[in-house]
């Protein structure tokens, strides 16, 4: 059984790997709990306003991830199916270039 | 996609990440939260200095450390119990049921220094490495090792971790809670 002692007195626990092991495994799955939440509306909202277009993210309940969206995100030349207003890509396929940069 | 449309992915895409480490580092969502959505109004304004190709979540990390610093400095001097009330939060917070799981873990955690508990969290659950830790906090390697390894052994210490011993929602947080939270030294 596991109590936390505010004040401890176990200057004998050892930091070994498996110890270490243990409280990386609880870390991360804390992190995933709340990985698991996905991307709330407020961030979603904050960003297409930021943007300047009246984007709105289509669905009910945002998830986008890094590159886990069912949308290729990719230098393929199909049109994506968005609802904002596409300015012509200048350069396709990497982060934004401190070139262009949009009303802020 | 426009270029400006992969901004806006890569912002969003980083959001779950983020959060996980403000949420962790901050004990409050709502304080998180803000935080979070800071981070990424800095972001936008200063796209400009973001040099392509290199590390974006990295770079978005240390805008959000720097917001934390600077957050968590202005309402110590506004004489907040700032360490106290990270506990606090966690006890009046309604938590979500997968959340609860951890909250003897959490606790704990929230009982190490700031410092300490913002570099375990980059190093052993935002997987950056200690080079890249040490960037976003601006300091020596061996600073955030030192940190990492303290509170490793504080928490392990808190949480009488032995080699038998699991994290599990079914151990009693009376002693943590009647404890008081308090942080302890540095």
């Amino acid at each position: 059984m596991m109590q936390i002692e505010a004040r401890s007195r176990k200057p004998h626990v050892r930091l070994n790997r498996h110890v270490q092991s243990k409280l990386g495994d609880a870390l991360q799955a804390m992190y995933e709990t709340i990985v698991q939440e996905g991307v709330p509306d407020r961030f979603a909202k904050l960003l297409a306003q930021i943007d300047g277009n009246r984007d709105v993210m289509a669905g009910p309940e945002p998830t986008t991830k890094l590159d886990g969206s069912e949308e290729p995100r990719n230098k393929s030349p199909a049109p994506v199916a968005t609802q904002q207003a596409d300015r012509p890509l200048a350069k396709t396929d990497s982060l934004p270039k401190a070139t262009h940069k949009g009303p802020s | 996609m426009t270029v400006q449309a992969a901004v806006r992915e890569a912002l969003l895409g980083a959001v779950p990440s983020l959060r996980a480490f403000a949420i962790s580092l901050s004990g409050n969502v709502d304080r998180a939260d803000d935080l979070v959505q800071e981070t990424l109004l800095r972001a936008m304004a200063n796209i400009d200095s973001f040099h392509p190709g290199s590390n974006m979540p990295a770079w978005l990390f240390t805008i959000l450390h720097n917001l934390f610093r600077s957050e968590y400095r202005k309402r110590r001097r506004e004489v907040e119990d700032v360490d106290g009330s990270y506990v606090e939060s966690l006890k009046s917070q309604p938590e979500q049921h997968s959340r609860m799981d951890f909250k003897e873990f959490r606790i704990a955690l929230g009982m190490l220094p700031p410092d300490q508990r913002e570099a375990l969290l980059l190093v052993a659950a935002s997987g950056f490495s200690y080079e890249e830790v040490a960037a976003i906090c601006d300091c020596a390697v061996g600073t955030i090792k030192s940190r990492v390894f303290r509170a490793r052994a504080r928490l392990a210490a808190l949480l009488s971790v032995d080699n038998a011993d699991e994290f599990g929602p079914d151990h009693t947080t009376r002693a943590i809670l009647s404890a008081g939270g308090r942080n302890a030294t540095r």
